[in-house]
């Protein structure tokens, strides 16, 4: 479904909350609306499921305006996540889902199918999950449920106003990085508000920045950070632009495959690792367990002290890993912190697929540096 | 010892008094849940409208109740039922008005303004979101409210013995105009006991009425 925007605007008294704004959502797509409070950029969103009505212009979807659809089957067929998530604390994260499905009438069976198939998709599990209520729940847990929730009857479109706002750092990182793998799974047209400059360039595939009800400019996110328009998109960037590149690119861009792990049996001894180790010209060894998912990792250094009769899971040591979307400062930050100069990746279920090495990512920074001087 | 001889001599009194107590406030209660509930939801999404109501509200339960059974009595009397139950229980109804009205706006209101904006957000409508979200998650409160307004209802209906109604106050007042201690002691225990028993038997109910997702959200906060 298209989404256009047709000179938009929203006064409020003599304030203009949005003033005059055009543009076209790509299908699809991940796109952000960011910029500073009060830029218009809530009211923009909100007013695409009519919470807030136009003053004038309007907004077509699939080239329809938003006047000739009803406004309550207009918002159950758009999904919306809010930073204060909403769940309903008196019904069971089941029933919250299940909140627009059986809006529309669903089969019970179909809703129960959808339900569990949307627990699976945030990475929950669905057995464990259903049951429990919102009081019961972390909140991470709690965001993951309302981004399901907002995805529950398969909407083409969804709006999401800063979703992961409340969530302390490392869990929002962790979020984001599992929003991405769903959203390439889902391939929604997201329209997604954040006042965060680091989300926007991560999660975003277009970004579409506002100053006092305005569109600053509005383009792929690669083509903002490299070309920003004016003064106030660079001044939003921040001048850190080189290592903002850096959160543009994926960490699964730059997996290495080759010989970095060892998957584990139940026997593999201390002496068995040292071996593997001679064999494959490697200081370190990254140990797997017979579901190929990361226990940790061995030094050549550390197992040589060790009795080489005895198992090496023993003396496996924890490991920091990446996953595929994390992008590299956050692999340079978390490598630089740790001391490492590799660091392996892993899915959201702990499986190994490789390893990232410190080295490339300078060279992707070199890359940027030359450009900018060119 | 005067008292368990009244009591063994008078059982039947008792119960019969007793019934007579609860029938008031059986028919009173509900009456006032009926009308209370429905005003505080109506009047709960304009401010200065609920503002008035509860006012209102809240001027008539300052009344001394033997002052409103006085009203009750002379009101009532045209349409022949100034003695007896009706006065009783107009003047209970009109007490746990306040009450109930005022919890059921609280509650209605209390709900997180996200958790209404998601519910707005994903098409619901006003009555849907005001039955299943706004009084679901209410419910708590609004019984409280019935049951300050019960708990109520049994002390002033101990005083509508004085218009005609019977109860339980027949023992307290006919007790202390024949100076039986005895007499005085069973109706002031009853009255005491039946009073408990009401607030109990409530919570009980409020505790089965509770969603359970609330519950559990009562007890991880606290």
């Amino acid at each position: 479904m298209s989404i256009e925007l047709i000179d938009l605007k929203k006064t409020y008294g003599s304030t203009k909350a949005v003033d005059g704004v055009t543009m076209a959502f790509e299908e699809k797509k991940l796109t952000i609306l960011i910029g500073p409070s009060g830029c218009g950029k809530t009211t923009t969103l909100k007013m695409m499921n009519r919470l807030i009505e136009r003053t004038s212009g309007d907004i077509l979807f699939n080239g329809i305006s938003i006047d000739q659809i009803n406004r309550i089957q207009l918002r159950r067929g758009i999904g919306y996540a809010i930073q204060e998530i909403g769940l309903f604390d008196h019904m069971s994260v089941f029933e919250n889902i299940a909140v627009v499905p059986r809006l529309l009438k669903w089969a019970e069976r179909d809703i129960r199918q959808r339900v569990v198939e949307l627990l699976d998709l945030v990475n929950l599990d669905p057995d464990e999950m259903m049951k429990k209520y919102p009081a019961q729940l972390s909140g991470g847990q709690k965001q993951r449920i309302g981004v399901a929730r907002s995805l529950a009857a398969n909407p083409e479109i969804v709006l999401m106003d800063e979703p992961f706002g409340a969530i302390d750092p490392i869990n929002r990182e962790k979020l984001q990085d599992a929003f991405l793998e769903i959203q390439q799974q889902v391939q929604k047209t997201i329209l997604f508000v954040t006042h965060d400059i680091r989300e926007a360039i991560k999660l975003g595939d277009k970004i579409a920045i506002f100053n006092q009800g305005k569109l600053a400019q509005y383009d792929d996110t690669l083509e903002i950070v490299n070309n920003p328009a004016n003064s106030f998109v660079e001044d939003l960037l921040g001048s850190d632009r080189a290592l903002k590149g850096l959160e543009i690119v994926r960490v699964k861009e730059f997996i290495q495959s080759g010989s970095y792990a060892m998957k584990m049996e139940e026997e593999t001894k201390v002496s068995d690792g040292i071996e593997w180790m001679k064999q494959n010209q490697r200081p370190f060894v990254y140990l797997l367990n017979s579901k190929e998912r990361l226990v940790g990792y061995a030094t050549m250094k550390g197992l040589s002290k060790e009795d080489p009769h005895d198992l090496v899971k023993n003396h496996s040591k924890n490991s920091e890993s990446l996953q595929p979307f994390s992008n590299l400062l956050e692999g340079v930050t978390q490598m630089m912190t740790a001391g490492v100069s590799t660091c392996p990746v892993v899915d959201v279920r702990d499986r190994f697929l490789g390893v990232i090495e410190l080295t490339q990512i300078f060279d992707v920074m070199s890359s940027y540096q030359s450009a900018k001087e060119d | 010892m005067e008292f368990f001889e009244y009591l063994t001599n008078n059982w039947d009194e008792l119960i019969k008094q007793l019934l007579r107590h609860l029938q008031i406030i059986g028919i009173a209660i509900p009456i006032s849940v009926g009308m209370a509930v429905p005003i505080g939801v109506l009047i709960s999404y304009r401010k200065s409208l609920s503002k008035i109501v509860i006012g209102i509200a809240g001027i008539a339960m300052t009344i001394p109740s033997l002052a409103l059974f006085g009203f009750m009595v002379i009101l009532l009397a045209p349409f022949n039922a100034g003695i007896g139950i009706p006065p009783a229980v107009v003047a209970i109804v009109i007490y746990s008005l306040l009450p109930i009205l005022r919890n059921t706006v609280v509650a209605v209101n209390e709900v997180s303004p996200g958790a209404i904006e998601a519910a707005r957000g994903m098409g619901m409508t006003k009555t849907q979101i005001l039955l299943r979200i706004r009084i679901k998650m209410g419910i708590p409160i609004i019984m409280a409210g019935v049951r300050n307004a019960a708990v109520m209802g049994v002390s002033v209906t101990t005083i509508a013995y004085l218009v005609g109604a019977q109860g339980l106050g027949y023992f307290l007042f006919q007790g202390l105009s024949r100076s039986r201690l005895g007499m005085v002691l069973v109706g002031a225990i009853s009255v005491g006991l039946l009073g408990i028993g009401t607030n109990y038997g409530l919570m009980h109910l409020e505790n089965l009425l509770t969603p359970k997702g609330l519950k559990i959200a009562r007890k991880e906060n606290k």
